[in-house]
């Protein structure tokens, strides 16, 4: 099959995944006990029963879930979100106002991920069973083992407290500035250290695999540096396989994000999505949701597509 | 005796005095003599004072509107404190002092006779829930004629000379707002009109009924009852008439691309999405106009600022506690509140920063299952009353950040809530105070008339807050180590805890709720919310508590012709209110709060508000309380 009709097929398919993301995620917020609206009223005596309910009413929180459901769906349609009911937002603005921010932060981490992965991968295949490959692995273990919010806040204390060396919070500066690129590696390296870790691991075993193959036997006898074997015969193929694990990591770096934003103050969707959850925001919920949603089936066919490119005996198949 | 916050003398920029005796206001507007809650107050001198620089205030949570009419958020309070003003300011001890008014008076009082406004009501249509509805908003509902009274029919009303109470605010000439218009009676008058159908309409519409411009700068508010609280209650925040007649329904708020115009020390000048929002001094306010001398009540010294002396505040959004001790720790913020209460010690003992602590409105309550066996006999609750240790929960889980609720209104609200609140601490203290002999000898006589079997199981519920849970334990730990109970804690999410306990069947569930709420400088909302069977269903009536005797004498002490003009008779009847509270003891007050700020000392004189809301504001510029702080340091 052709790249193009490839490209309908797989978008194509994301339409029943979202719908069905879509009612599982509605489900599971109304099945958590709590909206805005109680909390709007939990702590102030005086909205009475009547304002409760005519609030409730204005937002479309009184109908059954099911009804809830299909008009948010019609709406969503027809390009309304909904609103954010604790600021009284509309969702779009909401979310757009916030998506650079988490980009920004999710590219940073994706960079410092590649930058740190592949030559230690590299280096730990080459150099496999050596001290430099057990350091190697202890760290891939402790980029896996470190929660997140924990590593954040010893950067910030070995970093900015001891240091001097970061600010705690982001700087009053453009998002597109060398001062604002000097702050994001704290919270880059934060998101970036458990996506490295597992890059690094499946680069290594692949690296490692490839290395033993034939065609690298048949390459060295042909008299070729070991660095151009390495680097041009054998990290092209090795990174198939990398490309493919890369993808996945879309999703660990937006659940990163998540805790990291709210660790560094960073005012992006990760931060947006537990406010939303604490406040039960259903349409901001669903909103962030799918847009993940939309973003990881997206970076998976952008790997496929990577991965046939990187291998040209690799068919489009569905 | 008059209040001497800044020191004449020159000397150290900044002294440490125990809170002392203050005296009021006017004697017009408000009461007086009220102790300063603030516990240890800086106070600066004004030959030492700096101009300039840069405040940088670190919020706990986002701001969800700029707007004071669309949110009553403690984290947005401090953003409106910079912006917008009102008719009346209140200091840290609640009394009432006139602002934008140069006076604010009470004209007239009356009995308002029950159906007094029927002949004013309009028809209205009933929704699905049975509720009256209308576009215009409401006023007064009478669900059994289907008749509302909304803002179109109270002018007539008022015009027969139906009201409970009316005032008269005459304005300050030369106030300009941030957008050049000058404020004038018609701008009071008309800012009513913003709050109408607003998700906090509530607040203003259950006691405001109209307000008429008398001339240019006279304008007349009439409320609905006669109403001791009135002085505090009528005035709103006053807006120009670009927001009151262009304004969509959602406010002023930079994320609708409307900015927010007041008559406030500060001009909003950005806001970037829960990061940072941005202020800076507004050129033309009014008070560095007119003097301080224009308020009639001034008494402070020579040289006082007429505003705010730094020139802008930036509010930083930040939201995780450990990141914002960081950054103050980190001199990225000068100022925060809200951090948890094992953090302030190292602040306590550290060279460079500082706590400013003010006893507060806040407090923790244990609400038991009145209707429930064996809970609905006054003397098992009376008996866990007197179980509870309160010196110990304000000591050792709150760090002495709390202070034990020996009755059921803190000092803060003593002055309208009593009429001799030594007294009556004296008089309650003995019912409250942990006495373990007198808990089981009405826990015994309990029992053995109610022939119930003991260990009395039960569950304390709360919200999943570490203190919280920590008092919870402690306080089932204490009823366990008795042989009359058996006490389990059971934790939730806030959210769900919040929708469970307000639930319509959650009363017959035999648990007790533990939870905080914040009350205000008047002392009925120390009982109403809590106690009345209005609030049933609502906060904070979870388990119908209904105590219809009370309910009519704290009534008759805020609205009523003698609660307003006899602050003695006032003060007596909440007395009743609270004596017949540790009697029947529906609710048990464990722990009064305080606010605390964190902050660097280079941001001198700093005091903290008695509610957060006003943390920010207050701690910059008060005159009420001759409170002024600056920063000391290069900018």
């Amino acid at each position: 099959m052709s790249l193009r009709r490839f490209i309908a097929v797989r978008v194509a398919a994301t339409v029943p995944i979202l719908f069905g993301v879509s009612v599982f995620t509605f489900a599971l917020v109304h099945l958590t006990p709590g909206d805005p609206i109680d909390q709007m009223v939990a702590l102030n005596p005086q909205i009475s029963a009547a304002e409760e309910a005519a609030i409730r009413a204005r937002y479309g929180l009184d109908g059954p879930v099911w009804q809830q459901y299909l008009t948010w769906m019609g709406n969503v349609l027809e390009g309304d979100l909904g609103t954010v009911i604790s600021v009284d937002q509309p969702v779009l603005p909401y979310i757009m106002a916030r998506l650079p921010e988490t980009v920004a932060l999710g590219l940073f981490g994706w960079a410092i991920a590649l930058l740190i992965a592949i030559p230690a991968g590299i280096y730990a295949a080459v150099n496999k069973d050596t001290l430099g490959d057990d350091l190697s692995r202890v760290f891939a273990l402790s980029g896996i083992s470190l929660p997140n919010f924990w590593l954040g806040l010893m950067l910030i204390l070995v970093f900015a407290l001891w240091l001097d060396l970061w600010p705690v919070l982001a700087p009053d500066r453009p998002l597109l500035s060398p001062a604002m690129l000097w702050y994001l590696v704290l919270p880059g390296v934060t998101i970036g250290t458990a996506s490295s870790a597992t890059l690094m691991r499946v680069m290594r075993s692949s690296m490692a695999e490839e290395l033993n193959k034939e065609y690298v036997t048949a390459a060295r006898a042909k008299g070729l540096p070991e660095r151009t074997v390495v680097l041009k015969h054998v990290l092209r193929n090795s990174l198939i396989s990398v490309t493919t694990i890369a993808a996945f990591l879309t999703a660990s770096i937006f659940a990163g994000a998540v805790v990291v934003e709210q660790v560094f103050a960073w005012p992006g969707l990760g931060r947006a999505f537990v406010g939303a959850i604490v406040g039960r925001e259903v349409d901001l919920i669903m909103a962030i949701t799918l847009f993940t949603g939309v973003t990881i089936i997206l970076a998976n066919l952008l790997a496929d597509i990577v991965y046939a490119l990187l291998d040209p005996r690799i068919r489009y198949d569905t | 005796m008059s209040r001497r916050r800044v020191l004449e003398a020159a000397g150290a920029s900044t002294v440490v005095a125990l809170a002392g005796c203050n005296a009021g206001g006017d004697g017009e507007s408000g009461g007086g003599g009220s102790l300063d809650p603030v516990r240890e107050r800086a106070e600066v001198s004004v030959d030492e004072i700096q101009e300039g620089g840069t405040l940088r205030f670190g919020l706990g949570a986002g701001i969800d509107s700029f707007d004071p009419s669309y949110s009553t958020s403690a984290p947005s309070g401090n953003v409106h404190g910079l912006v917008y003003e009102g008719l009346i300011t209140q200091d840290a001890a609640g009394t009432v002092y006139p602002w934008l008014a140069r006076t604010w008076e009470r004209m007239d009082v009356r009995e308002v006779e029950d159906g007094a406004y029927e002949p004013y009501m309009v028809p209205a249509e009933t929704d699905d829930d049975g509720n009256l509805v209308a576009d215009d908003q409401i006023i007064i509902r009478n669900p059994e004629a289907g008749e509302v009274l909304t803002v179109n029919e109270a002018p007539d009303a008022v015009a027969d000379g139906t009201f409970g109470i009316q005032y008269r605010a005459e304005l300050h000439e030369g106030v300009t707002f941030h957008n050049g218009e000058e404020m004038t009676a018609e701008n009071v008058a008309r800012s009513y009109e913003v709050l109408e159908n607003s998700s906090i309409s509530a607040q203003t519409f259950d006691s405001f009924l109209y307000a008429e411009a008398v001339d240019d700068y006279t304008v007349d508010i009439y409320g609905q009852e006669p109403d001791a609280e009135a002085d505090s209650q009528l005035p709103t925040t006053v807006y120009p008439m670009e927001h009151i007649e262009e304004y969509p329904d959602r406010g002023a708020d930079p994320r609708n691309d409307l900015t927010p115009i007041g008559t406030g020390p500060f001009e909003f000048e950005s806001y970037e999405a829960e990061q940072r929002a941005r202020f800076s001094t507004f050129d033309d306010y009014w008070l560095d106009d007119l003097g301080l001398d224009a308020l009639e009540w001034w008494d402070g010294p020579d040289g006082f600022p007429t505003s705010p002396v730094v020139d802008e505040v930036t509010v930083a959004i930040v939201t995780d506690d450990a990141t914002r001790a960081a950054a103050l720790n980190n001199g990225e913020i000068d100022l925060t509140y809200g951090l948890t209460s094992d953090t302030y010690g190292e602040y306590r003992s550290a060279e460079d920063y500082r706590l400013s602590v003010t006893n507060a409105g806040a407090y923790n309550f244990l609400q038991y299952p009145v209707t429930v066996s064996p809970w609905d006999d006054e003397r098992v609750r009376r008996g866990v009353n007197q179980l509870l240790p309160r010196a110990q929960i304000a000591e050792n889980i709150y760090n002495g950040y709390r202070n034990p609720a020996y009755t059921p209104l803190p000092e803060l609200a003593a002055d309208e809530g009593s009429a001799d609140y030594d007294a009556l601490v004296e008089e309650l203290r003995p019912q409250t105070e942990q006495d373990t002999e007198a808990a089981t000898e009405l826990l015994q006589e309990a029992v053995d008339d109610l022939g119930v079997e003991t260990p009395i199981e039960a569950t304390i519920e709360t919200n999943t807050s570490d203190d919280r849970v920590r008092e919870a334990e402690l306080i089932a730990q204490v009823m366990s180590n008795t042989e009359f109970f058996d006490v389990s804690v059971e934790t939730f999410e806030f959210t769900t805890f919040v929708q469970r306990i307000l639930g319509p069947e959650y009363y017959q569930q035999g648990n007790i709720v533990l939870i905080g709420l914040s009350g205000t400088f008047n002392p009925g909302s120390f009982y109403d919310a809590v106690n009345s069977i209005d609030n049933f269903g609502q906060c904070c009536n979870f388990q119908r508590v209904d105590t219809p005797d009370l309910n009519e004498i704290a009534t008759e002490a805020r609205f009523s012709v003698d609660a307003v003009e006899d602050p003695q008779f006032r003060g007596e009847q909440y007395d009743r209110v609270w004596r017949g509270l540790i009697e029947q003891a529906p609710n048990s007050y464990t722990v009064f709060g305080t606010n605390v700020s964190a902050l660097s000392t280079d941001y001198v004189g700093h005091n903290t508000y008695t509610f957060s809301s006003g943390i920010l504001p207050y701690g910059l510029h008060d005159p009420t309380d001759q409170q002024v702080a600056y920063l000391d340091r290069e900018t």
